[in-house]
């Protein structure tokens, strides 16, 4: 009885000692486990972003090695624009890929985080020639010159995760 | 790199390369020329960006502004006596445009301007970027033609060794933003819109009924500020034999928003949008609140109509039923502010994971075909040549998701 409590104890502090190295290695690599908190905390934390340069997130998606797999940006609305034209008012990103937004959309849904930019507006066309251009770029580099060039500050942000019909 | 330090490398390595040293004919350029202003050519030049090797051990140059002006006065301007001046400047991290002052406009009706378009090669834009982040220089390659169409060699001026990048294939791969031409769809009610903007012109005036014509209209929107909206409606004479065509007083609207009247008898309405936008959401969702509205069934089409090019849109109703469910399901996806899809909503979560949210029209042939709204898009020309678009509904490829829809379309050849 006295042995059978003794390698209780001891397979409870082992199993303690693997979970507390395994979360301190964790914390060391800085990797994160929960990407949809992580997202999520861009939105909650956002008093951290809003006013600063895009490049702040884009360093803190780095810092925690979040690949940022999916970059997009919407645009104001060409019907209330004198000349109809679209300018940038919003960049979207995600560390789901494109390619899998079908898949998660439907399972466990798709996580984006909507990062609204101060004016003035870049024109999409602008932006089209900045980081679309070449359509074989991938998201990932797309994001990194978008860091580099860092020419929007953000307004505000927003998170989604949604299952939407599509 | 910021656009004026990009400039200011350039300037500090200008160097101009020799024309020998590159083979021409494996490459071209994509220029452009637009007639602006009546005064003006707009000669809008895109440098290709490869990777070059030079003849000092692999390095490569760029193109400066004062390099590029001393090439356009040998080339082009000294030699063409009508202009009267021009100016070159950066307009984008791989562009130099040129801007030609002309002294006769005449010019323009001997088909200099469709030239300079016709020399818009179909080649494909090569990557800046690539450049950039090998930490390459880059060599700006250009032609700029002469206006002697019977020439087959314009002048060139360009230098450096060209490793070509892999060319994009735009029209086979479905992975990039395609817009291709595909008529092998039909698409319900292109013809019937057109003959009913025909109809248009057989309706009178009669001031005691409110009755208009449809010159009526067109004087109103011609250079409008506001929005102008009428209705058409058809009634049967009294011995149901004749169909008389009526059109109903312009009303006047705001800015970007009017609204439109409708009766029982309402086949289609149309307004102008003072921008020459394509219909908005608000219009799509007008559009299948009619096909809703069991009192409305002989409602078919909203047009859309741009004075400035005298041209329409059209929102044909196909599907009355789906364009009932599309009404019911996306209603409150509408921003009342700005006629656009919320920002956020379903619809614009699904543009923007599509890649579509930055350009309007492909935005809503997608919306169109994709959530089944039951209504098609139809464009029709000046000269009522309808052009029909569509979104393939299945986007995936060996298992996985594409970013990108292909959107068609499909412009008459002759009516």
């Amino acid at each position: 009885m006295i042995m059978k409590t003794y390698i209780t104890f001891l397979t409870f502090i082992l199993c303690g000692s693997i979970s507390c190295f395994s979360q301190t290695r964790s914390m060391s690599d800085n990797s994160v486990r929960d990407t949809v908190a992580f997202m999520r905390s861009f939105e909650t934390s956002k008093a951290a972003y809003v006013g600063k340069k895009i490049s702040k997130v884009f360093d803190q998606f780095q810092q925690y090695k979040v690949p940022v797999r999916f970059l997009e940006a919407g645009g104001t609305s060409p019907w209330i624009d004198p000349e109809g034209r679209v300018y940038i008012d919003r960049i979207v990103i995600s560390y789901i890929a494109s390619s899998d937004m079908g898949e998660r959309n439907k399972t466990s849904g798709t996580d984006l985080l909507y990062l609204e930019v101060e004016k003035p507006y870049m024109s999409s066309d602008e932006f089209d020639l900045l980081y679309f251009r070449d359509p074989y770029m991938s998201d990932e580099a797309r994001a990194e010159l978008m860091k580099s060039q860092n020419l929007f500050v953000i307004k505000d942000v927003t998170f989604y995760h949604t299952r939407d019909p599509q | 790199m910021a656009m004026t330090s990009f400039a200011q490398e350039l300037l500090n390595q200008n160097q101009r390369l020799s024309e020998k040293d590159i083979e021409l004919e494996q490459w071209g350029l994509k220029t452009r020329a637009l007639t602006y202003n009546l005064d003006d050519v707009y000669v809008h030049i895109y440098y290709y960006a490869g990777r070059y090797s030079g003849p000092q051990h692999g390095i490569a140059y760029g193109l400066s502004v004062p390099t590029l002006m001393s090439i356009v006065r040998d080339n082009f301007y000294e030699k063409f006596p009508t202009i009267s001046s021009f100016a070159i400047e950066h307009i984008g991290y791989c562009e130099l445009e040129v801007v030609f002052s002309l002294r006769d406009n005449a010019i323009l009706k001997e088909g200099m301007g469709d030239y300079l378009i016709d020399e818009a090669v179909d080649g494909a834009l090569f990557d800046c970027f690539q450049m950039y982040y090998t930490g390459a220089t880059m060599q700006y390659t250009y032609r700029i033609p002469t206006f002697d169409a019977s020439s087959d060699k314009p002048p060139y001026s360009t230098g450096g060794t060209y490793i070509p990048p892999q060319k994009p294939t735009w029209n086979n791969n479905p992975d990039i933003p395609n817009l291709s031409e595909d008529c092998s769809k039909g698409v319900a009610g292109k013809y019937e819109s057109v003959n009913i903007i025909g109809y248009f012109g057989e309706a009178k005036k009669d001031s005691i009924y409110n009755k208009s014509d449809y010159q009526s209209f067109l004087n109103k929107v011609h250079n409008a500020s506001v929005e102008y909206s009428c209705s058409y409606q058809q009634y049967l004479d009294t011995e149901g034999k004749n169909i008389e065509h009526v059109i109903t007083s312009p009303v006047r609207g705001e800015k970007y928003k009017v609204q439109n009247t409708v009766t029982p008898s309402t086949v289609a309405t149309i307004h102008n949008h003072i921008n020459g936008t394509p219909p908005s959401f608000r219009d799509v969702l007008f559009t299948a609140k009619m096909a809703k509205d069991s009192t409305l069934s002989k409602y078919k089409v909203t047009f859309i109509y741009n004075s400035s090019n005298a041209e329409y849109y059209a929102l044909y109703i196909k599907n009355r039923s789906q364009a009932t469910n599309f009404s019911e399901a996306f209603s409150e996806e509408l921003d009342e502010a700005t006629n656009n899809y919320k920002k956020g909503g379903k619809l614009d979560r699904f543009l923007i994971r599509k890649g579509l949210s930055r350009d309007y029209l492909s935005s809503l042939i997608a919306i169109l075909d994709i959530f089944d709204s039951g209504i098609s898009l139809i464009a029709i020309d000046k000269d009522h040549k309808a052009t029909s678009y569509n979104a393939e509904k299945e986007y995936k490829s060996n298992g996985k998701e594409r970013k990108y829809l292909k959107i068609t379309f499909c412009k008459d050849k002759t009516y």
